[in-house]
């Protein structure tokens, strides 16, 4: 049997589902459409249900994206999610206002189960619903009464699906909510004037309320002139503090455990080509999926309890005014401040923003937030050409430049959103008509299932590209054409820097011939004069290509380039080598103008595969990923250029 | 005396008049509020924008840009 969980936002629907489900469900989207659809099954006295969990939403009338999916699917008995049943939640602590959207359902001859969930909190408040009135109301469908937070009514709710009642075809207003889109909208506000006249009725001869309720007091503290950003930014310092340091030691260990697993690999199986795609192309890529996962889940699990408790929409409240006139919405700061971490979870929270237009600004600019994987990169090029000193006697000036950098980041976002803004067309109105649900603890389940929700969607839907590049990577850095790179291998054995070598340094000296030979080292060669205006070399232009897998790769491919050992956090073998290096007239080649040009270079680059495929998954199109690509590319060259111009 | 919901104060007894644009009007109906809704403004945000109303137990938020689309008078407190 095929079941439709339908009704508003925040009235406990995805805990129920999460309650009939347990884990045995998936996320996907429907067809076309950005619109999430989380799916999944459970037996019954040895009946399979399917279970599909709509986007919560006020009524059925197809405006936003979300209504367009649930009157789709409702409306065309041929669609494959078309249910055999709808199963409609209510908060029954606010049933009037959830008796628009059921209504609405109850006009199709679907058999139906209606579920008065929360009926505790309403209890708490005062109010008393007379189910045995409700149910001579709606004669031809069930009505349960539960409490999916605390994992009430599970068997209540099995019971009516065992028991489905014939609907006699009657329905509420007796018309079916019309899905045609092209209706006035005065008729539209006629019809659902009436219908709220008719549920005013309903709930007189229904329900009845003893005392008035009250706004929390916690409220007035969230969105307090002085008090609410305070707590915001404590918040938000907290959630920083484990997503920067804490989840260090997962990824340290993901990182060794994938170096080790690669370098085994290689040692049992035979040499040749398939050894060295798995241990050098296959393992490593996987490796650059899997390290991402504790940043995501991190950021994640605090999402979920934000969102859980109804912190977040206090958070949305506070930020929209000021985030408004750059195209945002409250809702895009989250989004952006987790790209300080990491662009791929950033990119991922934009879902909570409905407008489309304001998501798609935030989507694109994220990536221009500095990430942890510019660190590396930054702090190398800092160590090399910013002289160690104070300003004023106290001001590390390598710590400004640090600062600067980030600080350029965030400014060319926001700038760039402000562009965007006028450049591109909506068709949404722009309303914000926002619930702030009630403020509780946070259902525990609930926020581990969307962990795992998300890094599922992660791994396995950015994973399948992400792999693909890296083995297109590989590819391209261990082969050149014709024999180019055993030639050179050749080659440089016969040198006498080569002979006098201990076995160690013979080793880098042949990995960096071999890759200044393969494929990626001539693109490096093929792209000199297109970079040499930036300050840039070949050797340099080969670190910018082989970054695209991930911006902290810059170090390594350096390191081979130079033929010294990576050292990882503090590469001081590779900065010797790198301020010895002498362009052709004899002047160093990192020099303070090509230094900086290179740091303002990975500000604005879209270095990042990974970034590219959650766009591409959170957008549905190739569309947005390359004109990201090629905006943040341009934005990356001019500036750069401007700053090697401007300083040499 | 009539007023728009943008004018109103914190914590002010109100009742809904009228609601002029017809494509709000029915969004804010599907969220419960209708003409002749009595109502106060629960929480307005730092800036003053948006504000935030009680509509029976459902708190709502809107931009004030929205709330000027709505006409409402002031009610005698008991």
């Amino acid at each position: 049997m095929k079941i439709a969980l339908l009704g508003n936002p925040n009235t406990g629907k995805s805990s129920l589902f999460n309650l009939l489900t347990g884990l045995r469900q998936q996320v996907g989207n429907f067809p076309g459409v950005t619109v999430e659809k989380k799916s999944g099954f459970f037996t019954d006295k040895n009946q399979k249900f399917d279970i599909v969990d709509f986007p919560g939403t006020y009524s059925l009338d197809p405006r936003s994206l979300d209504e367009q999916v649930v009157s789709k699917v409702l409306g065309d008995p041929q669609n494959p999610d078309y249910p055999d049943l709808i199963l409609a939640v209510v908060d029954a602590s606010r049933l009037e206002n959830n008796l628009f959207l059921f209504t609405q359902l109850y006009e199709f001859n679907i058999p139906m189960v209606l579920v008065l969930n929360m009926w505790d909190v309403a209890k708490k408040q005062g109010i008393q619903i007379d189910i045995e009135k409700l149910k001579q109301l709606f004669p031809d469908i069930t009505i349960v009464a539960t409490n999916a937070r605390l994992g009430l009514g599970k068997e209540r709710i099995l019971n009516a699906l065992n028991a489905v009642k014939k609907r006699n075809g009657k329905g509420f207003m007796g018309v079916a909510p019309s899905s045609n889109k092209a209706i006035d909208d005065k008729i539209k506000r006629q019809e659902a004037k009436l219908r709220k006249e008719k549920i005013e009725i309903v709930i007189h001869e229904t329900l009845t309320k003893s005392n008035t309720s009250k706004q929390s007091r916690l409220d007035a503290f969230f969105v307090h002139p002085l008090w609410g950003y305070l707590f915001f930014l404590g918040v938000l310092l907290v959630m920083f503090q484990f997503i920067f340091s804490f989840a260090a030691y997962p990824m340290d260990f993901i990182d060794g455990s994938f170096g080790k697993f690669a370098h085994w690999m290689s040692n049992i199986l035979p040499s040749g080509v398939l050894n060295d795609l798995i241990s050098e192309g296959i393992i490593p890529g996987i490796g650059g999926v899997v390290i991402f996962v504790p940043q995501i889940a991190l950021l994640f699990f605090f999402i979920g309890i934000l969102e859980e408790t109804g912190y977040l929409s206090r958070v949305v409240f506070i930020m929209d005014r000021i985030m408004r006139p750059l195209g945002l919405n409250g809702k895009s700061l989250v989004p952006l401040m987790s790209s300080l971490a990491c662009a791929i979870p950033g990119v991922m929270s934009a879902r909570t923003i409905s407008n489309w237009k304001e998501r798609l600004i935030t989507i694109l600019i994220a990536p221009l937030m500095s990430c942890s994987a510019r660190i590396p990169v930054y702090t190398l090029l800092i160590a090399l050409v910013i002289p160690e000193g104070y300003l004023f006697g106290f001001i590390n000036i390598q710590g400004i430049v640090l600062f600067g950098l980030y600080f350029l980041g965030v400014v060319g976002a926001l700038l760039t959103a402000l562009v965007l803004k006028l450049l591109i067309r909506s068709k949404s109105k722009g309303f914000m008509l926002l619930e702030l649900p009630a403020l509780k603890p946070p259902r525990w389940a609930d926020v581990f299932t969307s962990v795992l929700e998300k890094v599922k969607i992660f791994i396995f839907d950015a994973g399948k590209i992400i792999v693909a590049i890296s083995i297109v990577l590989w590819f391209l850095a261990s082969y050149g054409p014709g024999n180019s790179i055993n030639n050179a291998r050749e080659n440089i054995r016969k040198t006498a820097d080569y002979q006098s070598a201990d076995k160690e340094e013979k080793k880098n000296l042949e990995s960096s011939a071999g890759l200044k030979h393969s494929y990626i080292g001539e693109l490096g060669q093929i792209i000199e004069p297109i970079i040499a205006p930036l300050g840039y070399d070949w050797k340099i232009g080969i670190s910018l290509i082989t970054s695209f897998a991930a911006r902290e790769v810059f170090v390594g491919s350096l390191s081979t380039i130079y033929a010294v050992q990576d050292e990882g956090d503090e590469p001081t073998k590779l900065i010797d080598s790198m301020r010895n290096e002498k362009r052709t007239d004899g002047s160093p080649t990192y020099s303070l103008a090509a230094g900086i040009s290179l740091m303002v270079f990975y500000v604005f680059a879209m270095q990042c595969m990974s970034t590219v495929a959650i766009v591409k998954r959170e957008t549905q199109s190739w569309k947005w990923p390359l004109t990201q690509f090629a905006f943040m590319g341009i934005m990356a060259y001019a500036f750069s250029w401007l700053t090697y111009v401007i300083l040499t | 005396m009539q007023k728009r919901l943008s004018d109103c104060l914190l914590g002010e007894a109100i009742e809904v008049l009228s609601i002029e644009d017809d494509f709000m009007a029915t969004k804010l109906i599907e969220m419960g509020m209708t003409e002749h809704l009595k109502t106060k403004i629960v929480l307005i945000a730092p800036l003053g924008d948006p504000i935030a109303i009680d509509i029976k137990g459902f708190t709502l938020s809107l931009r004030i840009s929205e709330a000027e689309k709505i006409l409402v008078k002031k009610l005698s407190q008991h």
